[in-house]
């Protein structure tokens, strides 16, 4: 294959721009850095549409051997249909957001370090994705969280941030023992980590006892990497880092990279009922879970960070119930359409000054025409409203529950799309309809900005409060950057799904998934899609009784003095993990710290401290220059082994 | 012994080195040394590259034993002549620092070094092993005192030089037991005609070993490294920290899979082992307390000494492959250190002061990243090309069962990862500008090479040290490869 050159560029390119970029970040003025951060994806991108493109005519996967690890591993790359088609995103979406950055972060003081950041993420992910074998999958997944780390930790001077990298690091490393485990059986299992001879070997019919615990270990990682129940607790406080971060790490690409582990290894789960079960049923109690949840916060980013937790549950569902591609696809539409809404949420936050508390939002659509349209077609697609992209992803997934027979999975699911609306409607009412709060209502009246908002001033950086109002006082128009790549996640959210009129993505994904024989597509399911869709004008309507301009519940919902209930708190895991693992780890450690550590363990160190110092003021006799003495311990050397060899018995 | 075509192709890189050191002092006497002296370093180069040309045509083994069965050119000796090749090669570009008027000689020294290295790694007798090392020592001997400015320099060479002579006086020793047991100085005659039970041999080998062992500084023969490592000047610091331990560990292996018959050889090596172990701890421990990174090196390569005869006891040609392999990365990581502080040096800053390197990182991001990369090559970390070499290290001795060893691997790899990552947390240390010490500009010495040449040279040697480390590190593959088919046993 002539482009098999492209695929270690693929991935180097970024990574270079990240070295680059993260070198003269300070001595490059911040176009250069726009461009050749933004310019590098672009580049990968255009690559990966190439492969795409070439992959639709030749349906031939293509590999990249690149070195080899000594015995145990021959260590390549491989763009396969579903490589490919996560590739896509992982540029494509890359790509914008990279863009989108140009014009948010650009008054950042460290642009610089954002933009390489952003960069080593995407090289990071591609690793991830288009290895061709589990240890890769292992590095890329360690690099992604890496990255995340560093991204979430963005604002260094923000002790809140600090602690949300902290905890989304600890929390993936947990997965990540997971994850590690199940590779490590499965060379145990097969003796290699490639992909293609793993599969080929399960194809025979080999190994097949030990699938199930493979599958419950590596679904441990998929689990805390995609922030499923019960490991999701991180993932509303990483929304600490910047918009664009929430939206490409936290929403689009690396938190669904738990979907692409077990959509990669289906025939580990195909084969593995009981691994399979656990996916589906965490799948669907975390949409429903997630749904529920946003629907009761009141910051837009953790509303949204639910919604994304809720939305992969559907893909873990899906994957459960050995619908791959039915999670694939809707991987991809949500991938635009949950973009596009944080993305869009980076440019509402603006208008309240880093404000994310949507009880002080209100009758935007007044102010900013752009917003109202991107974010409302972002959420009519999130909610499965026809004919936007998330209808019909989320269709083929229920679809799947229906028919598979498994009508728990499917009666949660429902419930899930259901209350999808509801928070939906909850979060675009509160924010854009009805009149202004109070707390803002003189801001916005006296800012007057005709088109929308100020440009980003990092306001992420200054916190909620610290932002002076007057900063604001003339207004400048968002930057083409930032509303250009806002519109065309938008225009995608909108037709994105219509590739699923004639199954193209089934025909283009069916060669990642040969053991399951050949896959059709079932057309859409319009009796499911139908009641789907009845359910969430149901729970829309409701929400909009409740929370519209004139709804019931819209004044006592945004009473800032209201006490925290129970889906404020996030149905208290963090308390009951607190009380559970951290204070508990905590007592230990404080003991281990004041007897063991400074009792036992200091005491051992002096103790070695003191010995090497003996041994230290021993070799300062011997340096004080007489070679005789040198000579004395050669010659003790020298006795002993003497006498070694004298009395060895051979 | 007729001089034969076949003699002569094997003799080829031993003489092109020997005529590159001969030329080097012709041209002293020819050229005015002021405008003469570039050319010294372009020959030197010019003959390490020229035995490295010669050594191509000897891989394919057909002309492996010359001279009588006295030189042994197999691929095992093309493998280690090539590393010692690189260290030669890097020496002589980190030698573009000195100033003194001296270094024509310096250099010639350093190229009949390189010769004795060469013929101890393709010796196939005992004659030719004493001869290479001898040849090597007393260059060494010599290049050691090399550093006038240096209080220490002269009082190192000449305790090098006399516990140096008191170990190969042992060497001798142990060769002339065995060969009164055997009667033959060929190595392919002692592996046939030795007599493990007899104690002349026992002692003969234990001997021959302790001589063996004084050249890779195993414990307790390593007295003299420190010393020796802080006072030589710091391009041969370099040398004798990566060349000597190569062409003494090739010796090694070569004379004890001759010498030690399979079958006792667990006894016959222990001795062996237990040096091996001691040097790695007592390398990492007294590592802690030093505050030059000389002599830190020092200490480190006894304990890499060690790590390498993890690679002994099996015998094995995945544990020599090994050995090798982990030569090669430690020749680049040792190279670029001292690369490093030459660097520093040639800037008139007291290179290899620890206390110096404090806050490197807000001076020379740079030279800090790398420095910093060269010291988790020493600690063994990936992405290094010390991570392979050690992970194989460790392999070959679960391999013939060394628990000693691996025991004292996973201790002294504790401990000496603290060394390394003390000296990369001092370089991100922040520290006001005064209390640093800058010397008052580098002594002008009579012979200096202009300042923007110094650096190339340095330079190349820090670059070509990162790559190389970096490349054994993520592709060990092809590198792996090549050494299976060099080294069988």
């Amino acid at each position: 294959m002539g482009s098999a050159w492209m695929l270690p560029a693929i991935i180097a390119i970024p990574l270079l721009s990240a070295a680059v970029v993260g070198l003269f970040r300070n001595s490059w003025s911040k176009t250069t850095i726009s461009w050749v951060a933004s310019g590098s994806v672009g580049i990968s991108f255009a690559m990966v549409l190439a492969l795409f493109y070439n992959f639709t005519q030749t349906h031939e996967a293509i590999t990249a051997p690149l070195t080899t690890w000594g015995p145990m591993l021959n260590f390549g790359l491989l763009a396969d249909a579903l490589s490919l088609w996560w590739m896509l995103v992982v540029t494509g979406c890359g790509f914008l957001i990279h863009v989108y950055s140009t014009g948010y972060m650009r008054d950042d003081e460290s642009f610089g370090r954002f933009m390489a950041k952003m960069n080593f993420f995407i090289f990071a992910m591609s690793l991830l994705v288009l290895s061709d074998n589990f240890a890769g999958l292992v590095m890329g997944w360690a690099n992604v969280g890496l990255a995340s780390y560093l991204l979430i930790g963005f604002y260094i001077k923000k002790p809140a941030a600090m602690s949300a990298a902290i905890k989304a690091f600890v929390m993936n490393s947990l997965g990540e023992v997971g994850l590690v485990a199940g590779v490590a059986y499965i060379y145990k299992t097969f003796g290699t980590l490639s992909y293609h001879e793993v599969f080929k070997a399960i194809g025979e019919g080999k190994g097949l006892a030990a699938l199930n615990l493979i599958g419950i270990l590596l679904l441990i990682g998929a689990i805390a990497k995609s922030a499923q129940l019960p490991l999701h607790t991180w993932l509303p406080y990483a929304m600490e880092g910047p918009t664009p971060v929430s939206a490409l790490i936290h929403a689009a690409t690396m938190v669904t990279a738990g979907v692409y582990l077990v959509s990669r290894a289906y025939p580990i789960y195909h084969n593995a009922e009981t691994a399979a079960m656990f996916v589906a049923w965490i799948g669907a109690l975390g949409a429903l879970f997630g749904a529920v949840v946003a629907a009761g916060q009141n910051d837009i980013k953790r509303v949204l960070a639910f919604s994304t937790l809720s939305q992969i549950g559907y893909m873990f569902l899906g994957n459960g119930l050995g619908a791959y591609t039915a999670a694939d696809f809707h991987f991809l539409t949500h991938a635009f359409f949950k973009a596009a809404l944080f993305l869009c949420a980076g440019i509402v936050v603006h208008h309240y000054n880093g404000d994310q508390d949507i009880r002080k939002m209100g009758g935007l659509w007044k102010e900013d025409k752009f917003a109202v349209w991107t974010f409302g077609i972002g959420a009519l697609a999130l909610i499965g409203i026809f004919p936007f992209a998330g209808f019909f992803s989320k269709d083929e997934i229920l679809a799947a529950a229906l028919n598979s027979q498994q009508y728990a999975l499917f009666a949660i699911a429902m419930l899930a799309a259901g209350m999808t609306a509801f928070y939906n409607v909850r979060l675009f009412s509160l924010v854009f309809l009805g009149t202004p709060h109070m707390a803002h209502a003189k801001d916005l009246k006296k800012a007057h900005r005709p088109v929308a908002v100020a440009a980003a001033h990092g306001h992420d950086a200054q916190g909620h409060d610290a932002h002076g109002h007057d900063a604001h006082g003339h207004a400048h128009a968002t930057p083409a950057a930032m509303t250009w790549s806002v519109g065309i996640l938008a225009v995608l959210s909108v037709v994105g799904g219509l590739i699923a009129y004639p199954g193209w993505q089934v025909g283009f994904l069916k060669s990642s998934f040969e053991l399951l024989g050949e896959l059709e597509h079932e057309g859409i399911n319009w009796a499911v899609a139908g009641s789907a869709m009845g359910l969430a004008l149901i729970f829309g309507g409701i929400s909009y009784y409740l929370y519209g301009p004139n709804g019931v519940r819209r004044d006592a919902e945004r009473n800032l003095a209201a006490k925290p209930g129970i889906l404020v708190n996030m149905f208290y895991f963090d308390a009951i993990y607190d009380a559970l693992i951290v204070n508990p780890v905590l007592a230990v450690g404080d003991f281990c710290a004041n007897i063991g550590d400074a009792k036992l363990i200091d005491g051992a160190v002096d103790g070695l401290g003191k010995l090497s110092a003996g041994i230290g003021s021993g070799l300062r006799a011997l340096n004080s220059g007489y070679v005789r003495k040198y000579a004395l311990t050669v010659f003790a050397g020298v006795a002993i082994m003497l006498v070694y060899f004298i009395f060895m018995q051979v | 012994m007729n001089f034969d075509l076949q003699n002569f192709t094997i003799a080829a890189p031993l003489l092109a080195l020997a005529a590159g050191a001969l030329v080097i002092l012709l041209l002293d006497l020819l050229i005015p040394a002021k405008a003469g002296q570039g050319l010294w370093y372009i020959f030197g180069i010019l003959s390490v590259l020229l035995a490295g040309y010669y050594l191509i045509p000897l891989w394919d083994g057909q002309m492996a034993p010359g001279f009588g069965g006295a030189m042994m050119m197999d691929r095992f000796a093309v493998v280690f002549s090539l590393i010692l090749l690189l260290a030669a090669g890097l020496t002589l570009l980190l030698s573009v620092s000195r100033k003194e008027e001296d270094k024509s000689g310096y250099l010639a020294l350093l190229l009949w070094g390189a010769m004795g290295m060469i013929i101890m790694a393709s010796s196939g007798s005992l004659m030719t092993i004493f001869l290479g090392l001898e040849l090597l020592s007393l260059a060494l001997y010599v290049a050691v005192a090399f550093d006038p400015t240096h209080p220490h320099a002269r009082e190192a060479a000449l305790k090098y030089f006399v516990l140096g002579s008191l170990a190969s006086a042992f060497m001798l020793f142990g060769f002339a037991l065995v060969y009164g047991v055997t009667g033959t100085m060929s190595l392919a005659g002692i592996a046939k005609a030795a007599i493990p039970q007899t104690l002349y041999y026992k002692v003969g080998i234990g001997m021959a070993m302790v001589g063996m062992a004084f050249k890779l500084a195993l414990v307790p023969f390593h007295s003299w490294a420190p010393d020796a490592y802080e006072g030589a000047p710091t391009a041969i610091t370099a040398y004798m920290s990566v060349g000597t331990k190569a062409a003494a560990f090739a010796v090694m292996a070569r004379f004890l899979v001759a010498a030690v018959p399979a079958g006792v050889a667990g006894k016959y090596l222990l001795p062996l082992s237990v040096l091996a172990a001691l040097s790695m701890l007592l390398g990492a421990t007294v590592g802690i307390w030093q505050n030059d990174l000389k002599r830190l090196m020092a200490y480190s390569g006894i304990a890499h000494a060690g790590y390498l005869i993890m690679a002994i006891p099996g015998l094995s040609s995945d544990g020599l492959t090994a050995g090798a392999y982990y030569l090669a990365a430690y020749a680049f990581t040792a190279m670029g250190i001292f690369a490093v502080i030459s660097l520093l040096e040639s800037e008139g800053e007291p290179g290899s002061s620890l206390a110096n390197l404090n806050g490197l990182w807000y001076r020379r991001p740079g030279l800090a990243v790398s420095l910093a990369f060269l010291m988790f090559g020493l600690a063994g970390l990936p992405p290094t090309g010390g991570f392979i070499g050690k992970f194989l290290l460790a392999k070959a001795a679960v391999g013939s069962g060394s628990w000693i060893l691996l025991g004292a691997l996973v201790l002294s790899t504790g401990i000496s990862a603290y060394v390394y990552l003390r000296v990369v947390g001092a370089l991100i240390k922040k520290q006001p500008e005064h209390a640093r010490k800058v010397m008052a500009g580098a002594e002008v010495g009579a012979l200096e090479l202009p300042a923007g040449t110094v650096r190339a040279g340095i330079l190349a040697v820090l670059v070509i040290a990162l790559v190389g480390l970096l490349l054994l590190g993520v592709v060990p593959g092809p590198v792996l490869e090549f050494l299976k088919v060099a080294i069988r046993v």
